[in-house]
């Protein structure tokens, strides 16, 4: 479907009372509340780069294209997603931006959002939208793209989003040593300082490391920290969840990156040097991880119908979320109760 | 009936109060001061003491707000808050007033509300590399005072000495080098912000991201409309090893430009990438001194950074995309002194360009870099047409377009053109595909602009959105979005990329 015919189904379903389940590739159906059982909206027929032009650093796309497209055409001019957004088989950049889940290149270039230039969006009565635009730097009217991103589609269907690439670095290399649980914290802020580095991870008692940069820097940075190296595809596995295969449910709690709380000792996989820690162990682990005040824990996949899988809001911000529901989406018809119940 | 219109006492500007205001106002004035003064210890009401808050860094915007409060607490910026909304008067905040669109343009019959008093770094947490700070703080003081740990705060505009992060937040503001670095957005965690009705919230995390919505970045570039700052936690960034500075002039604009696409293209990043044309060189060379080369039709100020072994590697392909680019009088500088003599010249642009004309009317859109040459050319020949000198100041790695236009603003015929060159500058930037402002904001100067860069159904939105945050609309009224009434009385049509909607119209 095209943007006019994306635009008439939604105002037929308001008319019909009938919400809808925003769809691209579906490949993180996983993530946020069960929504198979409403009838689908799919952005698969928006998949054009609509432009690409390397010197600006930007690529214009519609919501429908896949990752695999987007990143090969960039790769041929030696250019990047800068968050790196996994690939969870057949993504599309509509669902990457909209569930604002980000790679390991996260706490070193970016999210999703800091990527974000502008976005055709549709709202909850079939009015488009464009908000931002193709440059850079521009804050003329509110930055509504940014508030679509991460907003799980409960705002509106994006339709074609503009983002900020990055050059792909000349050399990339990981390597991994052995480090104790206890120690990996200050390890990981020595590193971090390096603005070379481009990945840091903890896994099974092995420190991860990806350095990036000129040939010689890259050689150098290797020599001082020792290690064997590894293929790069360690990450698509640490991205996509790929190491927790056969867990019934995965968590995921944000935090500073050296928060020493219980989070740490209970953590399988600490990425995005501290900041993200990923559990799985436990059925019922949000009431036996006792995490820092500001810190928040994400149920991010399970094999139940569980609900309320993302953190309370204080009462002022849930009540900012029904009053921007209310504004994009006042008859509830685009991804209800998908991230909370009533929005 | 339209909204009322007020008039400044010299005319020259007229802007629409939201028509939420009381009539009862203005009798109640002194009560309403009595009271707000018993709320806040620092009340400023007295006509003289008034002037110096009657502009911002728009300073042909003036207007004399009904008092200044300078809470000194949460709990006062809380209470002055519940007593406004309670009233229905209007707030406005206000940092350093260093703003160059009029967002801080003071209400007539508002508070303004000056968080000059919040100026402590409340916390720097090393470790995480965030620091705490109130919003009264300026942005260099941040990086001032986490100088001696080798960190620092990387959004730098160039009123970064006077210039409070409260008013970065609100502008959501750039400099020198966001390219690399990004803008403000992207370089806050999180914020305290204080509701019209007093209430405080939380946004954002010490972490990398919050639960729901991303109201942080909603927040940032809101120009005051949506809420007040009182608390903002930053991200630290560690001072890299080496930064090089390189300068590079050219014969033309157009190859100054090529070069800029090719350095991009070839996979460099630049910490900054500026360009200044002939007239700003010779403006900045008189001041300053910076040994720029006259005879330069365009200069580029290139600045790399990182590890020693990674600068050494990016500069050599630098200079040879340089030479290749026929650029001459190549000047590299690595030591922090000479570093500091070639970005002065940049950094005094803008007081260099005061030096030779009683006034300067400062610009802000955005282009795509493409766009670069063909625009300037276009600017060129409305300089001619309005007979306005214009010098150029360019953020080039990132398409932010800072046009100088000069004029003298004891000739009302003088500023009334650069005013209207002004606006033609913005509508070729927005017909070129780029935006009204890059950085510093739509305040009261841009708001026109923003009919044609908007449709009438973003718009709405826009208002509908501040609804969710101010019910009643008491954070600066008339500010930023227009209203539709305005978009139709200035008569200008929203192009959508380019496209006019029903082509097969006839138009004159």
């Amino acid at each position: 479907m095209q943007i006019e015919e994306l635009s008439d189904k939604i105002r037929d379903h308001v008319g019909q009372e009938k919400p809808l389940s925003i769809v691209g590739g579906n490949s993180k159906d996983f993530y946020g509340a069960d929504l198979s059982k409403l009838e689908p909206i799919s952005t698969l027929g928006l998949n054009q780069i609509i432009s690409y032009e390397p010197s600006e650093l930007v690529i214009r796309v519609q919501a429908g294209c896949s990752l695999e497209v987007i990143n090969a055409a960039l790769e041929e001019k030696h250019q990047m997603l800068g968050f790196e957004p996994p690939d969870f088989g057949g993504s599309t950049i509509g669902g990457a931006i909209a569930s604002g889940i980000a790679g390991s290149r996260r706490p070193f270039a970016g999210a999703g959002r800091d990527f974000l230039l502008g976005v055709d969006m549709i709202d909850g009565t079939g009015e488009v939208f464009t908000f931002g635009g193709q440059v850079m730097k521009n804050v003329a009217g509110y930055d509504v793209s940014r508030l679509m991103a991460g907003a799980l589609g409960c705002l509106g269907l994006i339709t074609e989003v503009s983002l900020k690439v990055l050059p792909r670095p000349e050399h990339e290399l990981t390597s991994m040593k052995p480090v104790a649980r206890l120690e990996v914290l200050s390890e990981m802020k020595k590193l971090s300082a390096m603005p070379e580095v481009s990945g840091l991870a903890w896994w099974q008692s092995n420190l991860y490391v990806r350095f990036c940069g000129s040939e010689n820097t890259v050689k150098l940075r290797l020599a001082a920290f020792g290690g064997d190296l590894v293929p790069t595809s360690f990450w698509q596995q640490v991205d996509t969840m790929g190491l927790f295969s056969g867990a019934d449910k995965i968590w995921r709690v944000s935090t500073k990156p050296m928060d020493q709380s219980n989070a740490l000792e209970e953590a399988d996989l600490i990425d995005w040097s501290g900041s993200q820690r990923w559990l799985t162990t436990g059925d019922d682990l949000e009431n036996q991880v006792e995490i820092n005040a500001d810190a928040y824990m994400t149920l991010v996949k399970t094999n139940d119908q569980q609900k309320n899988r993302f953190a309370a809001l204080s009462a002022p911000i849930e009540a900012l979320h029904k009053k921007l529901k209310a504004t994009f989406d006042p008859f509830g018809i685009l991804n209800p109760n998908k991230m909370y119940e009533g929005i | 009936m339209g909204p009322p219109v007020y008039a400044n006492s010299t005319g020259v500007f007229l802007f629409e109060i939201g028509t939420m205001l009381k009539d009862s106002l203005e009798i109640n004035v002194d009560s309403f001061i009595q009271r707000l003064s018993v709320v806040c210890g620092h009340v400023v009401a007295d006509k003289p003491r008034l002037k110096v808050y009657e502009t911002d860094g728009l300073t042909t915007k003036k207007m004399l707000p009904a008092c200044v409060a300078l809470p000194e607490s949460v709990a006062e910026v809380q209470a002055v808050m519940a007593l406004c909304y309670a009233e229905g008067v209007p707030v406005v905040a206000r940092g350093a007033g260093t703003g160059l669109s009029g967002g801080a343009m003071p209400h007539p019959d508002g508070v303004l509300l000056s968080l000059a008093k919040f100026n402590r770094v409340l916390e720097v947490d090393v470790d995480n590399r965030i620091a705490r700070v109130e919003p009264g703080v300026t942005n260099l003081g941040i990086s001032d005072a986490v100088r001696e740990l080798d960190l620092y705060y990387a959004p730098d505009p160039s009123s970064q000495i006077a210039c409070t992060i409260g008013g970065n937040i609100a502008e959501n503001s750039g400099g020198v080098h966001c390219l690399k670095y990004g803008l403000t957005v992207n370089n806050v965690r999180a914020l305290k912000m204080i509701s019209p009705e007093g209430e405080l919230y939380e946004v954002g995390a010490s972490g990398l991201d919050s639960p729901g919505f991303d109201l942080l970045a909603l927040l940032h570039g809101s120009e005051g409309m949506l809420g007040i700052v009182v608390e903002v936690t930053v991200l630290l960034l560690p001072k890299p090893e080496t930064i090089s500075v390189i300068l590079a002039g050219f014969d033309s604009v157009q190859r100054a430009g090529e070069t800029v696409a090719n350095i991009i293209s070839a996979g460099l990043l630049p910490a900054g990438l500026e360009m200044m044309d002939k007239l700003a060189i010779e403006a900045a060379e008189d001041f300053v001194h910076a040994g720029y080369p006259r005879d330069a039709e365009a200069l580029l100020l290139c600045e790399l950074d990182g590890s020693d072994e990674d600068v050494a590697a990016q500069l050599s392909r630098l200079q040879k995309i340089l030479n290749e680019g026929g650029a001459t009088d190549i000047q590299v500088a690595t030591d922090e002194a000479r570093r500091a003599v070639l970005w002065q010249g940049r950094k005094a642009a803008f007081p260099a360009v005061g030096r030779i004309s009683p006034d300067y009317y400062c610009m802000d859109g955005t282009i795509p870099k493409r766009e670069l040459a063909s625009v300037l050319a276009e600017i060129t020949a409305l300089s001619s047409r309005y007979g306005l000198g214009v010098a150029n100041v360019f953020h080039a790695g990132d398409g932010n377009l800072h046009p100088l236009i000069l004029f003298d603003s004891s000739d009302p015929k003088q500023l009334e053109s650069a005013e209207r060159f002004g606006a033609d500058i913005l509508t070729l930037c927005i017909e070129r595909g780029g935006t009204i402002t890059g950085e510093h904001g739509v305040g009261v100067e841009k708001i026109d602009q923003m009919c044609i860069q908007f449709s009438a159904v973003e718009l709405a939105r826009f208002h509908e959105i501040k609804a969710c945050f101010d019910s009643t609309g008491i954070l600066n009224p008339g500010k930023a979005v227009p209203t539709l009434n305005r978009c139709a009385e200035f008569g200008a049509m929203h192009v959508h990329r380019g496209q006019l909607q029903h082509p097969e119209l006839e138009r004159f």
